[in-house]
C-alpha cells in the first residue's frame, strides 16, 4: 500500500499532461453521477428536515430551531458524507471492476511492456479527476440540499423561507462551508486510490472481477466514514 | 433405431438467428459429432435438447418423448434420460466432489444412501479419478479433472444419453486426447448414445462415428467422419485441410 | 425519448415482479431451508465486523455533532439521549443499509453472477433441481433476517460509539449519558427504525438477487452487475428513505388524530 502510494505521489506531476485521459474522468465522475447524486442528496435533506423537527419537538416543544440546525447537519455532515457515499458505489465500484478487467486481461502488463507507467496513465489521472469532482459535487449538493430543507421547512413545518434564512445565517459560518470542501477533496482522493490498489491486485476470471469490486466498495466505505470521524473531530476544535 | 429426431428447428436471440431450419437424426448407441465454428449456435443446440432454452419453431423427439410446448417440470424426464455436460465443469463452487455427484441422485431418484455411495465410486471409477478427490472442493482440483468430476455428474444417472459442450475446449493436448478417449469409453461402457459439441476435428476422427456440420443454424454435412475429405462444401473442406496439415 | 421512458419503467417493473415470484415461492416453503439457514449463518458472520465497525464511528460522528451544537444552548445532558434516538431512528439504518450494499449486496450479486456465466444454474436445473429454489432465494431470505441481527449489532455498537465520545470529548459521564436515552428514545422511534432497516434489506435483496441471476456473457458483465448493484440499491435506499419517513409521519398523524 505504501508503495502504491509513493508511486501515485511520484505519477502525479507528470500525469497533468494527461488532460485527456482526465476530461474523460470528471465527465464520468461528475458530470454523469450528478443528476442521481443530487437527486438523493435532496432526499437526505428532506428526511433531515424531518427528523430535526421530530427531535426539536422532544426537547424545546417547538420547530423554531430546525433551519439552524438541519443547515448545520446537512453542511457538516451530510452533503459530504452521503455524496461520497453514493460516489463509492458508482465511480468507486465502476473503477475497481475496470481495472481489474485491464489487470486480468492483461491490460497493464502491456502498458509497462510499451513503456509507459501504469499509475501515471490509470491511477494519477483518476486521482486528480476524482479529487475535482468530489469537491464541485459536495458544493454543488449542499447548496441543493439547503435549498430543499427550505421549501420543506416552509411546507411541511410552515417556516418561512426568509426565516429560514435568517435562521440559517445566525448559525452557520462560511468555515463549515470550508471544511464540508476539504471533507470532499479527502474522500475524492479515497476512493480512486483504493479502487485502483485493489483493483491492480485483482485475481483472474469473474470471481476474481466480482470479489475485487465488492472489497473495494466495502473498504472504501468504511474508511469514508471513518476518516469522516476524524476531520470532523480536528474540526470541531476550529469552532 | 432413431433415438432423437429434430425437424425444422428455429431460434433466435434478438434479431439473429442461431438456429435456423434445422433438421437431424440420432440413432440409437452411435457417438455424433457436432462440428462448426464457433456461434454457429451447436450449444445452443445442446441447450434446447434438454430444455434449458426453448425453441421457436420446429420439433425434437427424445425417444418418442414430444418435447413441443413442454413446461419446466416435464422436462425431468427427460434430464432423466439425457445428460449434459458442459462447457465450464460448471461444478458447485461451495459443495464437495461428493455432494457435486451426488447432487442429481438427490434429486432426481429414490436410491437409498447405500446405493448413492456405490454409485458415485462406481462413476469416479469410470472417470479414472481417484476416490480420494470426493472430499476436496472443486477449486482444489485442475481444469482436466473438474471436467471428469463434471462427466462423473451426469454419468452417476446413467443417461441413455451423454450431450458433451465442448468437452475439450480449453485443456491441454495430453489431457484433451485424454478427455476424448473417456469419452469413447464411457459410451461404449455405458452403452449410451453420445453427441459431443465441438471444434476439434481431430478428435472426431477419433471416435466419431457419424459427424454433422453446421453453418449458419444449418446442417451442411451429415455423413460418416471417414467421407469428409468428398465434400464439396468449402467450409467443411477448410477443417478437413487444417488437419492434414497437422 | 419514449423507448428511454418503457424502458425505465421496465427497470423498474421487471425487479419487482422478479421479488413478488421469489415471495411467491417462499410462502410456498418449497426451497432449501438447510442453504437459508447456512446463508444467514454466513452473512451474519461475514458482515457482523464491517457492520460494528461502521456504528461504532457514526455513533461517534453523530455525538460530535450534536456535542457541538448543544454546548452553545447548555444542554449537553441530552446529548445521550438525542444522539441515540438520532442513531436509532435514521442514521444507523441508513449507514447500515449503505454498508450492506457494498458488502453483501455486491457480493451476491458478484456470486450469482459468477454461477450464472460458469453455467452452474444450467447445471442444477440439468439435475433436477429449480436454481431459484436452491441458490436464490437462500440469499433472498439469508441478506433479510441477517439485515435484522446486523442492524442490533450496528446500534449497540453505536450507542457505544457514541458514549465514548460524549465521556472523551464532550465531558459528559456515561451515568448521564445513558441516563436521558429512555426519555428520548421512544418506541415508535426503535419501530420505526427497524422498519426501515426491513425496508432496506428487502430493496437490497430484491435488486441483488435480480442483477446477479439475469447476468449474461462474461467477467466484464459481472463487474456490470456488481457495480449497477451498488448505485441502484444505494439510490432505491435512499430514495426508500424519505418514503418511509414520510409514511411513517401520516400514519402517527392519523393515529394522534384519532386519541
Amino acid at each position: 500500500m505504501i508503495h502504491f502510494l509513493n508511486q501515485t505521489r511520484l505519477a502525479l506531476p507528470q500525469t497533468l499532461r494527461r488532460k485527456k485521459i482526465i476530461f474523460e474522468q470528471i465527465d464520468f465522475i461528475a458530470v454523469q453521477s450528478a443528476p442521481i447524486i443530487l437527486i438523493s442528496v435532496a432526499f437526505a435533506a428532506v428526511v433531515t428536515v424531518l427528523e430535526s423537527s421530530f427531535h426539536m419537538k422532544l426537547v424545546i416543544q417547538s420547530d423554531s430551531m430546525v433551519p439552524g440546525f438541519s443547515s448545520l447537519l446537512i453542511l457538516r455532515e451530510l452533503g459530504a458524507i452521503v455524496t461520497a457515499l453514493l460516489l463509492t458505489s458508482r465511480v468507486g465500484a465502476g473503477m475497481a471492476s475496470e481495472v481489474a478487467g485491464q489487470k486480468v486481461s492483461e491490460q497493464i502488463d502491456a502498458l509497462r511492456l510499451l513503456g509507459i507507467n501504469p499509475f501515471e496513465f490509470i491511477v494519477a489521472p483518476r486521482l486528480v479527476a476524482s479529487v475535482i469532482s468530489t469537491i464541485v459535487l459536495v458544493a454543488i449538493a449542499n447548496v441543493v440540499s439547503l435549498y430543499m430543507s427550505m421549501i420543506v421547512s416552509s411546507q411541511i413545518l410552515s417556516i418561512h423561507p426568509e426565516l429560514f434564512w435568517q435562521m440559517m445565517n445566525r448559525f452557520v459560518e462560511f468555515k463549515d462551508y470550508g471544511f464540508s470542501l476539504i471533507k470532499a477533496a479527502a474522500f475524492g482522493a479515497l476512493i480512486p486510490i483504493i479502487s485502483c490498489y485493489f483493483g491492480f491486485q485483482s485475481e483472474s476470471g469473474a470471481e476474481g472481477v466480482g470479489r475485487t469490486t465488492t472489497k473495494s466498495v466495502v473498504v472504501t466505505s468504511i474508511l469514508i466514514i471513518v476518516f469522516d470521524f476524524v476531520l470532523s473531530y480536528i474540526f470541531s476544535y476550529f469552532y | 433405431m432413431t433415438l432423437i429426431k429434430v425437424e425444422n428447428l428455429e431460434k433466435s436471440f434478438g434479431d439473429r438467428k442461431i438456429l435456423n431450419n434445422l433438421t437431424f437424426q440420432v440413432l440409437a448407441g452411435e457417438i455424433l459429432f457436432i462440428l462448426g465454428q464457433s456461434g454457429t449456435g451447436k450449444s445452443v443446440l445442446l441447450k434446447c435438447l434438454v430444455g434449458l432454452l426453448i425453441p421457436e419453431k420446429g420439433k425434437i423427439i427424445i425417444d418418442q418423448f414430444d418435447l413441443t410446448g413442454r413446461l419446466e417440470k416435464d422436462f425431468q424426464e427427460v434430464r432423466r434420460k439425457c445428460a449434459m455436460v458442459f462447457q465450464n465443469p460448471a461444478l458447485f463452487d461451495s459443495l464437495t466432489v461428493e455432494e457435486n455427484i451426488a447432487f442429481g441422485l438427490h434429486r432426481l431418484t429414490t436410491f437409498n444412501k447405500m446405493e448413492i455411495n456405490n454409485k458415485i465410486k462406481k462413476a469416479v471409477e469410470s472417470v479414472q479419478l481417484s476416490i480420494k478427490i470426493l472430499h476436496k472442493k472443486p477449486n482444489e482440483l485442475s481444469y482436466g479433472q473438474q471436467k471428469r468430476v463434471s462427466l462423473a455428474r451426469s454419468l452417476v444417472l446413467e443417461p441413455e444419453i451423454l450431450l458433451f459442450d465442448e468437452p475439450t475446449t480449453g485443456l491441454d493436448p495430453v489431457s484433451t486426447t485424454a478427455i476424448n478417449r473417456l469419452i469413447g469409453y464411457i459410451s461404449k461402457e455405458y452403452k449410451t448414445t453420445s453427441l459431443v459439441v465441438s471444434h476439434d476435428i481431430q478428435c472426431a476422427f477419433e471416435i466419431a462415428q457419424r459427424v454433422l456440420f453446421l453453418d449458419k443454424g444449418q446442417v451442411i454435412y451429415n455423413d460418416s467422419i471417414q467421407n469428409i475429405h468428398l465434400s464439396k462444401q468449402p467450409l467443411v473442406q477448410q477443417f478437413f485441410q487444417e488437419i492434414q496439415l497437422k | 425519448m419514449i423507448t428511454s421512458i418503457l424502458s425505465f419503467f421496465d427497470n423498474i417493473g421487471r425487479p419487482i415482479l422478479f421479488a413478488l415470484h421469489l415471495m411467491r415461492l417462499t410462502l410456498k416453503l418449497s426451497f432449501s431451508r438447510n442453504e437459508t439457514f447456512q446463508q444467514i449463518y454466513k452473512i451474519t458472520i461475514n458482515s457482523l465486523p464491517t457492520t460494528v465497525m461502521a456504528g461504532f464511528f457514526v455513533g461517534a460522528i453523530m455525538t460530535i455533532q450534536f456535542t457541538l451544537q448543544m454546548r452553545d444552548f447548555g444542554a449537553l445532558s441530552y446529548l445521550g439521549g438525542l444522539a441515540t434516538s438520532g442513531t436509532f431512528r435514521e442514521v444507523g439504518p441508513l449507514l447500515i443499509g449503505f454498508m450492506l450494499c457494498g458488502k453483501v449486496g455486491a457480493f451476491t450479486a458478484s456470486e450469482l453472477g459468477t454461477m450464472k456465466i460458469t453455467e452452474q444454474f444450467d447445471a442444477i436445473r440439468c439435475l433436477g433441481a429449480d436454481p431459484l429454489k436452491e441458490i436464490v432465494i437462500p440469499r433472498f431470505i439469508g441478506i433479510i433476517v441477517s439485515s435484522f441481527f446486523l442492524l442490533v449489532g450496528g446500534l449497540v455498537a453505536s450507542v457505544a460509539g457514541g458514549m465514548l465520545l460524549g465521556i472523551l470529548y464532550a465531558g459528559v459521564s456515561a451515568d448521564e449519558y445513558l441516563r436521558h436515552i429512555p426519555r428520548f428514545l421512544l418506541g415508535i422511534s426503535i419501530l420505526s427504525g427497524f422498519i426501515k432497516s426491513l425496508t432496506f434489506a428487502i430493496l437490497l435483496a430484491t435488486i441483488c438477487t435480480f442483477k446477479g441471476y439475469h447476468v449474461n456473457g462474461g467477467a466484464k458483465e459481472v463487474g456490470q452487475a456488481v457495480v449497477s448493484t451498488a448505485v441502484a440499491s444505494m439510490v432505491a435506499i435512499v430514495l426508500f428513505d424519505w418514503l418511509t419517513s414520510f409514511s411513517l409521519e401520516v400514519v402517527i398523524q392519523i393515529f394522534q388524530g384519532f386519541t
